[in-house]
Formats: structure tokens, C-alpha cells, sequence
């Protein structure tokens, strides 16, 4: 494997259990991506895309395969060590936001920073809301701000840690299109500001436009791996 | 498991109570009445034996008490006037007063008392009066319930015998004698100088001699009782100290607070129940949260940690809270058990009882709380992706197995710790654990039933109201069970009550008797008999009774028994006068159970056949074939057992320990018992009015009398118990409130979208009132089958006698504790209706 790579995956394979029947989530994917690249993961829905990006960030197991993140076998790692890897190495956006509702703005963006026991976290966190533009809305709960407003302050969260890698899970389906050309913007700005690998999964068409590579999943398998700057040499376009 | 030592989780707990704590406070009200009980009880506990301590010499009235059954011997007089220090004497017997104002009579104890008692302590009368007065004419003090039930007042005159005595006050409180005790048998004071004058000390009466000493300050008491113990059994006396009177007084309240903590400790229980159910619905709340702390790196127990530190800081609140409350009530308890109270409670504060309560109080909630919150420490982060991530790979969680054996072991070693038996402990437990399961299941069978049955014609708002039983996170289950229990208690109180009641009134059937006259004296028969033509009552017997001591069991001299600290047979059994009789066949309310019937003997062919009841013969440990050997006025007569009998004591007419039969006590000194049967109770009051008038030393007992003490005890007893009762309901109550507010954002989300869909606020307050009348419904149906249940168990297994229970009252407490559930249920949905649809839409957006 290269040392440019951040995230390693071979052969991987994920399987549920439905009833008496067995589902093929994904099947015998293998990727990997550069560090500092933002790599988009496309595909139609129950393709896997959430299930792929879930088990690359150690919040889930694969049933088969390999997984490897900046040197640590994940499918192999305690829950302790995948814990302090989230902590420390991986910052996530979802599409619902996820943000804790009893928390103001900025608590909720210094929570990250607090759970890996630092002490001295406001300044840091204040500087990450002033640039989302949210300074002014440091004191607000979450259900005092807009779902555009919501979506800043999470993607502030996400990089309080200074992650190497970045997961963002749909992170414009929530909004209206003008926000969501917003968020898109922030999100790469501050990706290559802070040199964080992204990881996202979307049906963005603007997302994906900006993205260096596009991973297409359908029914589990990868149907294709796409370089903006040059072709993938191991997998053809099926489609 | 826990991290508590981790600065953020402190942060994280305490920023995330900041919204929606003062729900979550009121939820857990259910803990600050639990809390409140535990420190009731056992500061009753406390200040009950400290009450006792303080007040011990006036439990007693006098240093030293010597007992006995016949008039002090010269013997007697002798050792009495050894002993020294002031004396008192005291002459106790039951007999018949009439009240002058109304003719009324009944029987009563009457104490002729003589010099300075009591020493310690006093007689609490109204008007407050000195001795002196008392001792200075023909006086009375009379039990206040005996005034109140013969609408009689200070003033007005009583007769005694043949002596006529003025109340000079009503007795409201004795020195170590609880008021309960009055309701048997209610006791009349007069002076000693006065006794001789009411003729009624006759022969066969049984009558009480005590002499109470009063020594100087620093006489060692226990000591000189010590000295004299040898004397006591050759005398036939007994000896009462007041460290013998404290520890038998503390023994007897000891077990009044052991059963107040235990019944305290179903409602601990239940509040844990509660505290289960709305940490249940709070751990779902934030199943989401935790699966994002997770997600940004937080461990499994930081994110436990986290939820439980809240639930810590809440529990020691409604500590804090529930021992405030409970201190503040404390003096209300005595209020309600004064009646089997034998001293005036101390109310102090109580550390020990304090400390009880907080740490029962904590520990119930943390334990119950534990069990839904550790399922946060398996909570995937993947749901904070996916809300709908399926769960069921996670499989059963081994922790909460061990939790759940941690409460079980718990309630195991409380109510072992408190019953001092880990057999009574477990028996309890599992008692406990069966009514709660079986209320359980009735509710949710009630519930499935209801809706697999519904009607159709219901309307939308009462098939919502029904619907919504079933609705995630409403904790219908427990709010029924809290809710059931309470229903359950009241029930089969009732019952019990009404069983035991029913069962007297029952048994005394059309033909059989319900008046006995008794110590009728030899020439008085006639005269008896000729008043009860007149009044024509039908004279079923005329039984004689002969008094006798026991003198040896098995060849063993009692006094041997009575000075051998290993034997079993308790003292009574051995002190007491046995009133026996002779005759040649069983009568109707007995049955032979072992031996021969033996009709007819030979005085002279000792030892003499005789017949023994089969529960004095198990307290004295014999059976037939064994010898006792009897004293008639010193003449010894020697028995050996022929058969062994069961006798039903609940028929109105007297039965007996032992039998002889004819031919052995024809000539020895008796009197008689005349058995008959009054057509009304105004018919039988009329008679005991003319025998009193004409003999004045023959008293009687009639059903009536029978039935109304019975029912003054057990409403007295039921009146305690309810207490508890009440409680425990009220504590349902609080589950119930609990799980309103747990849930209230589902009502507020549903509310929203049945308006969004067009119901009217009307349809809605509806279908809220519907869900709680379904709810108390079922919950309180079930307890009272229950209910119903416990009294047939306790009639069948312990009373013996068909159940009975008064549908009318069952149906009462149904109807109330439905409507209480609908009144707390509405109330805890105060406001969800009245929120506009786009203000709530946006709040839960």
C-alpha cells in the first residue's frame, strides 16, 4: 500500500441478516484514497454508500476485508482505540446536522475538543464559529437556528479536532439549494485550508462537480472509480 | 463502567440537563415521595424507642409490679411487706356497667385502684384531675370510647354491682396501654375503699391482684426481682419490672414498624418501578445524542457516565427533597397509629432515619435507572447516520441480568434485615415480585382484550384514546401496575374487613344462640331462668364452669417449668385460671380430632379422662395419653389426655381448654353459663338490663357487642393500613405523572398532526381523557381481581370461611382511583393542546 494514502480498503464486504435471508450490502470493494484528495462516493439509494462510508469510519465492522486508516487496521482495532481515532483523526457532517439540542452553538462545537480532554477549548471553538459566520450565534440552541445555520455550526464541529479525514454524509440534503451552494463552498474551503482528506457521500451534482474523484457504488459493488486528474488504471467505467 | 472522573462528562451532563430538567425533576417526584416514606418510617422507628426509653417508668406506672390470680396469701402479704418502698393495690375484673342516663349496659374492665398509683406517669383524664379527688367518693373514670358510644358525659352516673359511682372524668390515655387495647375491652377506674360496696368479687369471678411498688431513688430493682424470682412460682405470683414492661412494650412496636417499613418498601419499589419507566423514555430521548457522542469519539461509558451523572444529581435532589418532606410529616404519623400506641411519641428529628431514606432512596433510583440507561453504552454510532439502523444484532445485554439480580438480592436482604428471617425475607420478596407480575399481566391482557374487543361504534376520539395505550414510550405497563398496586391494597383491605365481619354475623345462623350470661352463681339459676321466660328467650344450655389451676404437665411441676429458662411453654399457658367444664358429649361446635369421647368417669379412678383442646394442648406440648394434673382450691386432681378436640371460637357461646367428663366435678365449686338467643338486639338488651337490675354480678356478651368491637378493631387496623394504602396509590400516582411527562413529546408531535389532519382540540381532549379512563379502568380492575383474589386466599387459608365482599365499595374505589388517574393524566397534559400547530412544529422541528 502507499504511504500517500490515507484509507486503505481491500476486498471488503458487509452482510446483514434479514429474517432467514442474508443481505449483500457490499461486495468485494476495494479503493484508496490519496491524503488531501476529497474523493465523492455517488450511487443510487440502498446502493451501500452509507454502509461504505460508516465501516471507512470505524463506526461499523465489515463482514469481510480490510480496512485501513492512516496506518491502523481498523477492522481489527478495540472499540477504545476506534473511539480515540473518531476523536482525534475523523470528523463527520450528516444530513439530519446531528447536533445535541441541549447545547448552544458553541458548546456544541467545543464538545469534540472537551471529550479528548482538552482544557482550554473556547477560543478555538469561537474562531471555528467565526469562520462559518456564526459568532453572533454562539448562544443559540439549535432550535433557534435555521437548518443552514445548523449545518455551519456542525461543520465547525467537525473540524474543532483538526481531523485528517472528513466524512460528510449528505451534507447539503437537508437544505434549499441556496444554502446548499453555501455549505459546499464552506465544507471545501475549509478542507483545503486545514489539508483534511474528505469523504463524501451525496446526490449533490455541484458536490460532486467539486470533488478530485468519484467513487460510484450500484447494488454493493463498485461500478466505477473516477480521477478528475487522471483515470483509476484498476477499475472501467461499467456503465 | 462508569467515568465520572472525566471533566467533559461533568461539562457534557451538566449543559445538556439545562433544558427540559424541571420535566425531568417532576418526573422523578415519584422518588421524593419514596424517599419520604423510608424517612417516616424509620424515624417513627426511632423516635418510637427513644418515646419508650424516656418514658419507660410510666409504661409499668410503678418500680415494681407483683401479679395474682387469688387474693395475696398470708405468704404473699408477707413477702409484699418485705419488699418495702410505697405500695399500691390494684384489683382487676370484668363485669357488666350500667349507665344511669339510658339504662345501657356493657361489659367492661373494672381496676379498683388504691393508694398513690401510678407513680410514674399519670392517668390522662378530661377534666384533669389529682388522685385525691379520685380517692374522695364513689368515682368513676371511664374509657372516653365508652362515653362517646353511650352518649354518656362527665357528671352522669354509672352503676357498678351494687354501687353507684358519678364519672368524674373521661380516661383518654394509660401509662403503657395503647387505646386500641380499650376497644376489647374498655376499662372503668374506681377507688379501691369502693370495691367491696359493688358485691361483685364472687366466687368463680376471675379477678386480678397487683401490688405496685414505688422504692427509693437508686434501688436497684432487677436486683431484688432476682432476689425474690424462687418465691414467685411456689406463690403464684408474677413479677413486672419496668425493664421487663420496656423491652416487651419495644418488642410489640417492633413489629408495628416492621410491618410500616415493609408496606413502606412496596412503595419504594414502585417508585423504582417509575424511575425504570422514565429513564426508559429519557434514554430513548437521547439514544440519538449518545450515538453522536460516539460518533465524535466518546467511549461507551463516558456516554453512560454522562446520563447517569444527571440521574445521580436528580436522585440526590428528590433525596434531599423526599427527606424534607418526610422529616415535615413525621409528626403526623403518630396522628394515625396513635390508637396502638402505648406512649406519647417523642418527634425528633432523626439522622438514622434520614440517612435510611436518602440512601434507600438513592439506591433504588440508581439501581432502576441503571437498568434502561446501560442500554446507551450499546447504542451504535451508526444511528446518528441512520435513525432507522436495526438493533437486534446487538443482541441480550449480560449487565442487565446482573442488574436485575442486584435489585432482586436487594429487596431480598431489606426485607430479610427487616423481618430478621432470610426464609420470611425471601417469602416477602417473592410475594412482592408475584403481585407485581400478576398485575402486569392482568393489565396488559386488560389492555390487548380491550382492543382486540373494542366496540365499533366507539368514536374516533375514544379508539384514539384506546390506540394510544399502545403507543411507544408510554409506559402503560408500569403506570398500570403503580396504579393496580394501590387499587390491589385498598381492595383487599376491604375485604379482608368485610369477610372477617361477615364471617361472625354469618356464623351465628336463625336458630343458633348470640347471648351468654355468665358467672351465674348456683342460686341464681332459677331466678335467671324465670327472666328469661319472661322475656321469652329460648334457653339453649346451662353450662357449668369450674375453676382450676394447672399444677404439673407430664409429671412437671409448673413452678419447675416456669423457673426452667430452656422450656418452650409460654407462661400464660401455665399461669392461668382454666375455666373447665364436665359433660357427657361434644357439643355443636366441636370436633374430635384424636382419641376417644369419654361420657362418664369415676372421681375416684384418678387419673381422670379428660378431653383438651388441640391448640392449648400443641402451646403445652402434649397429647393423648399424657398426664396434667389440675388444682381445684388446692385439691389436686390428676388427668390424663383421652382425645384432643377442635373447637370454633367464633360461635356465640363458651367454650373451653378442657373437658371432663360426668361424674368427677358434679360437687366441686362452680357457676354456670346460661346460653340463649334474643330475637333482636333490643330483646337482648332488655334482658342483660332486667338480669343486671335483679343480679347484678352476672354479665353478658351478646353478638352485637361481639360485632361492634370486632369492627372497631379492624377499622382501626384497616384505618392504619389504608394509610399505607394511600400512600402507595399516591405513589402511582407519581409514576403515572412520571410517565405523562415522559411522554409528553409524543402527545405534543401527535397532537399536531391530528390537527394538521383536522381533528378539533375537542376530538383531541377527548381522545387524552378516553386514553386515562382506559387506563385507571384496567389498571384498577386489575388490582381489585386481584384484590379480590387476596382476600378469597386469606378467607379460604387463613379465616377459614367463604369470601365476602361488598361489591357496592369495590366499585367506589374503582370508580375513584379512574377518576384520580383521568384528573393526574389531564392535568400532565395541560397545554399540549393549546400549543399552535406551526409554534409546536417548529419546537419539535
Amino acid at each position: 500500500m502507499s504511504t500517500d494514502n490515507i484509507l486503505t480498503v481491500e476486498h471488503l464486504s458487509k452482510e446483514f441478516k434479514s429474517g432467514d435471508d442474508t443481505v449483500h450490502v457490499l461486495s468485494d470493494v476495494s479503493f484508496a484514497i490519496e491524503r488531501g484528495t476529497s474523493c465523492a462516493v455517488v450511487g443510487p439509494s440502498g446502493s451501500g454508500k452509507t454502509t461504505l462510508i460508516a465501516i471507512c469510519a470505524g463506526l461499523e465492522r465489515p463482514s469481510q476485508g480490510a480496512v485501513e486508516f492512516d496506518g491502523v487496521a481498523l477492522h481489527k482495532a478495540s472499540e477504545e482505540k476506534l473511539a480515540r481515532i473518531r476523536n482525534q483523526s475523523i470528523g463527520f457532517i450528516f444530513q439530519s446536522f446531528q447536533l445535541l439540542p441541549s447545547l448552544t452553538a458553541l458548546e456544541n462545537v467545543m464538545v469534540p475538543a472537551e471529550i479528548s480532554g482538552e482544557r482550554m477549548v473556547r477560543a478555538s471553538a469561537l474562531e471555528l464559529l467565526g469562520r462559518v459566520g456564526l459568532r453572533n450565534r454562539m448562544y443559540h440552541y439549535p432550535m433557534q437556528l435555521s437548518g443552514g445555520e445548523q449545518q455551519r455550526v456542525a461543520i465547525a464541529r467537525a473540524f474543532m479536532n483538526q481531523p485528517k479525514i472528513l466524512f460528510a454524509d449528505e451534507p447539503t440534503g437537508n437544505l434549499d439549494a441556496e444554502t446548499a451552494e453555501s455549505i459546499v463552498k464552506l465544507i471545501f474551503n475549509l478542507n483545503s485550508m486545514n489539508r483534511t482528506t474528505l469523504v463524501l457521500v451525496t446526490h449533490d451534482r455541484e458536490l460532486t462537480d467539486h470533488a478530485d474523484r468519484v467513487i460510484t457504488l450500484k447494488a454493493g459493488h463498485l461500478a466505477s472509480d473516477v480521477s478528475k486528474t487522471e483515470p483509476s488504471p484498476s477499475v472501467a467505467e461499467n456503465d | 463502567m462508569i467515568t465520572f472522573w472525566k471533566l467533559w462528562v461533568w461539562r457534557m451532563a451538566y449543559r445538556d440537563s439545562r433544558r427540559g430538567f424541571f420535566r425531568l425533576l417532576l418526573s422523578m417526584s415519584c422518588v421524593v415521595l419514596a424517599v419520604a416514606l423510608v424517612v417516616l418510617a424509620f424515624s417513627f422507628r426511632e423516635n418510637l424507642l427513644v418515646s419508650i426509653r424516656s418514658q419507660s417508668k410510666s409504661l409499668l406506672g410503678a418500680d415494681l409490679a407483683l401479679d395474682s390470680r387469688e387474693p395475696f396469701s398470708k405468704d404473699d402479704e408477707k413477702l409484699i411487706h418485705s419488699l418495702g418502698g410505697d405500695q399500691s393495690r390494684q384489683v382487676g375484673f370484668t363485669s357488666m356497667v350500667t349507665f344511669s342516663a339510658n339504662g345501657e349496659s356493657r361489659l367492661v374492665q373494672v381496676r379498683a385502684i388504691g393508694g398513690r398509683f401510678p407513680y410514674y406517669g399519670a392517668l390522662e383524664t378530661t377534666p384533669a384531675l389529682s388522685l385525691e379527688s379520685f380517692h374522695s367518693g364513689a368515682h368513676a373514670l371511664v374509657d372516653e370510647n365508652v362515653l362517646l358510644q353511650f352518649n354518656a358525659k362527665v357528671g352522669d352516673g354509672i352503676k357498678l354491682g351494687d354501687q353507684e359511682f358519678r364519672i368524674l372524668g373521661s380516661l383518654r390515655k394509660i401509662p403503657g396501654e395503647s387505646l386500641a387495647f380499650s376497644l376489647i375491652s374498655p376499662r372503668i377506674y374506681i377507688p379501691l375503699d369502693y370495691l367491696d360496696r359493688t358485691k361483685l368479687i364472687q366466687k368463680g369471678s376471675v379477678v386480678r391482684y397487683r401490688v405496685f411498688f414505688k422504692f427509693a431513688e437508686g434501688t436497684q430493682v432487677d436486683r431484688i426481682v432476682k432476689e425474690i424470682a424462687p418465691q414467685l412460682p411456689r406463690l403464684q405470683l408474677d413479677a413486672d419490672t419496668v425493664s421487663r414492661r420496656t423491652e416487651s412494650i419495644a418488642a410489640n412496636m417492633e413489629n408495628l414498624s416492621r410491618f410500616l417499613r415493609l408496606a413502606v418498601f412496596v412503595a419504594v419499589l414502585l417508585a423504582g418501578v417509575g424511575v425504570a419507566s422514565v429513564t426508559y423514555v429519557y434514554a430513548k430521548e437521547k439514544a440519538q445524542a449518545a450515538a453522536l457522542l460516539r460518533c465524535i469519539g466518546a467511549r461507551p461509558r463516558d456516554t453512560v457516565s454522562v446520563y447517569l451523572l444527571q440521574l445521580l444529581f436528580l436522585t440526590i435532589f428528590c433525596s434531599a427533597a423526599g427527606a424534607g418532606l418526610g422529616v415535615w410529616a413525621q409528626s403526623y404519623l403518630p396522628e394515625v397509629l396513635k390508637d396502638f400506641l402505648p406512649v406519647v411519641p417523642v418527634i425528633e428529628i432523626s439522622p438514622m432515619g434520614i440517612a435510611a431514606g436518602v440512601v434507600t432512596g438513592m439506591a433504588t433510583a440508581f439501581l432502576f435507572a441503571l437498568l434502561p440507561l446501560i442500554s446507551l453504552r450499546r447504542i451504535s454510532p451508526l444511528m446518528a447516520l441512520r435513525a432507522s439502523y436495526d438493533e437486534e444484532s446487538r443482541g441480550k445485554d449480560p449487565l442487565v441480568i446482573v442488574i436485575v439480580l442486584l435489585i432482586a438480592l436487594s429487596v431480598l436482604v431489606f426485607a430479610s434485615a427487616t423481618l430478621g428471617s432470610w426464609r420470611q425475607g425471601a417469602v416477602f420478596a417473592a410475594g412482592v415480585l408475584l403481585v407485581f407480575v400478576l398485575l402486569a399481566m392482568l393489565a396488559r391482557i386488560g389492555a390487548l382484550v380491550m382492543r382486540r374487543a373494542a366496540p365499533r361504534f366507539l368514536t374516533f376520539s375514544w379508539r384514539q384514546g384506546l390506540a394510544n395505550l399502545h403507543r411507544p414510550s408510554n409506559q402503560t405497563s408500569a403506570v398500570m401496575l403503580a396504579i393496580g398496586l394501590g387499587t390491589f391494597l385498598l381492595v383487599a383491605l376491604h375485604g379482608a374487613q368485610d369477610t372477617l365481619l361477615r364471617q361472625v354475623d354469618r356464623r351465628i345462623g336463625q336458630n343458633e344462640p348470640n347471648l351468654v350470661l355468665f358467672d351465674v352463681q348456683n342460686e341464681q339459676r332459677k331466678g335467671i331462668s324465670e327472666l328469661l321466660s319472661r322475656f321469652e328467650i329460648p334457653r339453649y344450655a346451662e353450662v357449668p364452669i369450674v375453676t382450676m389451676r394447672l399444677a404439673a404437665v407430664k409429671g412437671r411441676r409448673v413452678e419447675d417449668i416456669r423457673a426452667d429458662e430452656s422450656a418452650k411453654i409460654p407462661g400464660w399457658a401455665l399461669r392461668r385460671e382454666y375455666r373447665s367444664t364436665y359433660r357427657g358429649a361434644l357439643s355443636g361446635t366441636e370436633k374430635l380430632v384424636k382419641g376417644d369421647w369419654v361420657a362418664k368417669a369415676d372421681e375416684r379412678a384418678q387419673p381422670i379422662p379428660v378431653s383438651v383442646e388441640k391448640g392449648i394442648a400443641e402451646t403445652l406440648g402434649v397429647d393423648v395419653g399424657d398426664a396434667l394434673q389440675f388444682e381445684i382450691q388446692g385439691v389436686p386432681i390428676h388427668t390424663l389426655i383421652a382425645n384432643l378436640r377442635e373447637v370454633d371460637w367464633q360461635r356465640v357461646q363458651p367454650n373451653f381448654f378442657v373437658v371432663f367428663p360426668e361424674g368427677v366435678l358434679e360437687k366441686a365449686p362452680q357457676f354456670f353459663a346460661v346460653v340463649g338467643r334474643a330475637p333482636s338486639s333490643h330483646a337482648s338488651a332488655q334482658i342483660q338490663r332486667a338480669v343486671l337490675e335483679r343480679f347484678p354480678n352476672v354479665s353478658a356478651i351478646d353478638l352485637s357487642l361481639i360485632l361492634s368491637t370486632l369492627n372497631s378493631i379492624l377499622d382501626r387496623v384497616a384505618g392504619a393500613m389504608r394509610f399505607v394504602a394511600w400512600f402507595t396509590l399516591l405513589t402511582g400516582f407519581t409514576v403515572l405523572a412520571s410517565a405523562v411527562l415522559g411522554s409528553r413529546g409524543y402527545r405534543v408531535r401527535e397532537s399536531i398532526l391530528l390537527r394538521t389532519l383536522g381533528a378539533a382540540r375537542g376530538q383531541i381532549l377527548s381522545s387524552i381523557v378516553a386514553e386515562y379512563v382506559f387506563t385507571g379502568a384496567i389498571a384498577s380492575v386489575a388490582g381489585a381481581i386481584l384484590g379480590i383474589l387476596a382476600s378469597w386466599g386469606l378467607s379460604y387459608y387463613f379465616f377459614g370461611t367463604a369470601i365476602a365482599v361488598a361489591p357496592l365499595p369495590v366499585l367506589a374505589i374503582i370508580l375513584a382511583v379512574t377518576g384520580a388517574t383521568v384528573a393526574t393524566g389531564a392535568l400532565g397534559c395541560f397545554g399540549v393542546i393549546r400549543r399552535p400547530a406551526l409554534e409546536a412544529l417548529r419546537a419539535e422541528a
